[in-house]
């Protein structure tokens, strides 16, 4: 548990800004606007814009600096593995050398671009999931769906599947560390020993696990049934989304941006 | 002394803005044979606690001494698991084999026993808990009901041989012949066998009935710790709490501040009874 609660990514940030009161329609259409934005973009300047953009995303958000950095943790032996990859082993015009290995010029600039790119990448997706609960962000998604319900996608479906999987996170987390200390009070190693006793020990933990889930999902399903759940058709919402104002304007901003961040990006 | 908890205290999430102290420094200790009641409201930390009996927690600060040794450093974990048996919540979760013997079975075979001694001790644990060994053996523990299910579960930390049991609420969720069955096998695995108990209830009426010694948890920190009729007279105190007093007590205390004459420590109904009855005759006369 101690491991989970160190890792920021994908979890929802909950305090009141402008950006946690948007639309998540918009938020999501914003997002894979950038994220497009992002790899059209190809010098630095347009990553400067991109990243002044975001530096006002982020304080406009009311979300502390250092939860942005512990989201990047995870990827840091990525974006170092990727720069050495580019800095050593690209060919063209050398610039250093450290003994026999040599920095090209293009392999410089290749790598700082691409690490730069990833790192924007992951903040402009934690971002989302910063300010947006995972309520949201599914009825955002379903919202989005809609339309494709004519060509047979089953837009509800997926959403409800998503929130449902979602809600049980946390409850799976914890019904595993139960069993997994019920299991150790009767003796039970999971962290020593050799693999065949290891995958023992580990059938003491998996099978009542997934008798526990499948147990949930059936009361689930009966409990559902018995509030009349049919599906999506009919069905009408607790939380109408609703465009705002401020939303728009929210969106007209970002275009804007992200418009001269392009053209900066392409010169 | 069985168990001995000096100045525990413990944290969930330390260093975080989540951080939640469960037990405030808590010192407790356990003789060899005592039937204890430890009970408090929701989220005061019994559960927390217990796990610090076999540790499954270790203490932030403070310490567990098993039978005088010290958890981690001069007893090995493993050790203290098998010498304090812990049955938690809803045990019959943790059932995973497909017959009621490898189930029990499961605790033995960590231990590294022989096959003639854990049969013999899946048989002897079975038996503790009232359940015929031949009629049960082989069956899946799926198909048995709720309480059979859970007295299985409870064999299968018997079966560890231990000297002390701790049940976490051992009878929820159970109809009242499956408690029933339950608390009786309890009362003579303590009586009988000598079993140290440690119970956790929500049951004031079971506590009373059950006990030698009730401890009482409130926000982390030991509020009371006594006999049953120690604890159980300070009403107001438990009732502030949150938490309930048998009925038998919350009677009698009525009728004494009423006037009426009679003792305070009675639990079973029969000697309730008379002892009204006779309150009752003393007056009228």
């Amino acid at each position: 548990m101690r491991a989970f609660s160190k890792l920021t990514i994908g979890q929802y940030y909950p305090v009141k800004s402008l950006l946690h009161e948007a639309d998540p329609r918009l938020k999501i259409v914003l997002l894979f606007f950038i994220l497009t934005t992002l790899f059209v973009v190809n010098n630095f300047l347009g990553f400067i814009f991109i990243s002044f953009f975001l530096l006002m995303t982020i304080l406009a958000a009311k979300i502390p600096f250092s939860w942005i950095l512990r989201g990047l943790r995870p990827i840091i032996f990525i974006v170092l593995f990727t720069l050495i990859i580019h800095f050593f082993f690209t060919a063209g015009k050398p610039i250093a050398t450290f003994g026999p290995l040599v920095v090209t010029e293009e392999g410089f600039k290749n790598g700082t671009l691409l690490s730069v790119r990833f790192i924007l990448l992951i903040i402009v997706t934690s971002l989302l999931t910063f300010t947006t609960s995972p309520i949201e962000l599914t009825d955002g998604i379903e919202s989005l769906l809609t339309p494709l319900k004519k060509i047979k996608v089953p837009a509800h479906e997926l959403a409800m599947m998503m929130t449902i999987a979602l809600r049980f996170i946390p409850s799976l987390l914890l019904e595993t560390d139960r069993i997994m200390k019920a299991q150790v009070s009767r003796g039970a190693d999971f962290e020593s020993g050799n693999l065949f006793k290891r995958a023992r020990n580990l059938i003491s933990l998996l099978i009542p696990l997934f008798i526990g889930i499948f147990k949930r999902a059936d009361e689930l399903a009966l409990a559902m049934e018995s509030r009349c759940y049919r599906g999506g058709e009919g069905r009408t919402r607790l939380r109408v989304l609703t465009m705002r104002h401020g939303d728009w304007l929210i969106g007209m901003v970002t275009l804007l941006f992200l418009i001269m961040a392009i053209f900066a990006g392409r010169l | 002394m069985l168990i001995e908890l000096k100045n525990v205290s413990f944290t969930y999430m330390p260093d975080t803005p989540l951080a939640q102290q469960a037990i405030k420094n808590v010192g407790f200790s356990v003789r060899t044979g005592e039937f204890v009641g430890l009970v408090g409201p929701t989220g005061s930390g019994k559960s927390t606690l217990i796990q610090h009996f076999n540790g499954l927690l270790e203490p932030l600060a403070g310490e567990v001494l098993i039978d005088g040794r010290r958890i981690g450093s001069e007893i090995s974990a493993l050790l203290v698991r098998q010498k304090i048996g812990v049955v938690f919540q809803f045990p019959e979760n943790q059932l995973f084999e497909d017959t009621v013997f490898k189930d029990v079975a499961f605790g033995p075979c960590n231990l590294k026993c022989s096959d003639e001694e854990i049969e013999e001790r899946v048989r002897s644990a079975l038996k503790m808990v009232g359940l015929d060994y031949f009629e049960f053996k082989d069956r899946s523990p799926f198909t048995l009901s709720g309480g059979e299910m859970r007295r299985v579960a409870i064999a299968g930390v018997l079966a560890m041989n231990p000297s002390c049991l701790v049940l976490d609420e051992p009878t929820s969720g159970l109809d009242s012949i499956g408690k029933r069955e339950i608390l009786t096998h309890l009362e003579r695995l303590n009586k009988e066998h000598g079993l140290t108990i440690i119970l956790i209830s929500h049951d004031m009426n079971e506590i009373a009935r059950m006990v030698d010694r009730v401890v009482v948890l409130n926000e982390g920190k030991i509020e009371f710790d006594g006999s049953p009729k120690e604890v159980f007279l300070k009403r107001d105190d438990l009732l502030k709490m949150g938490l309930d007093v048998p009925e038998y007590a919350s009677l009698l205390i009525k009728l004494n501040e009423r006037g009426f004459d009679v003792p305070l420590d009675l639990f079973e109904l029969n000697e309730v009874k008379d002892s009204i009855v006779c309150a009752l005759e003393r007056r009228s006369r």
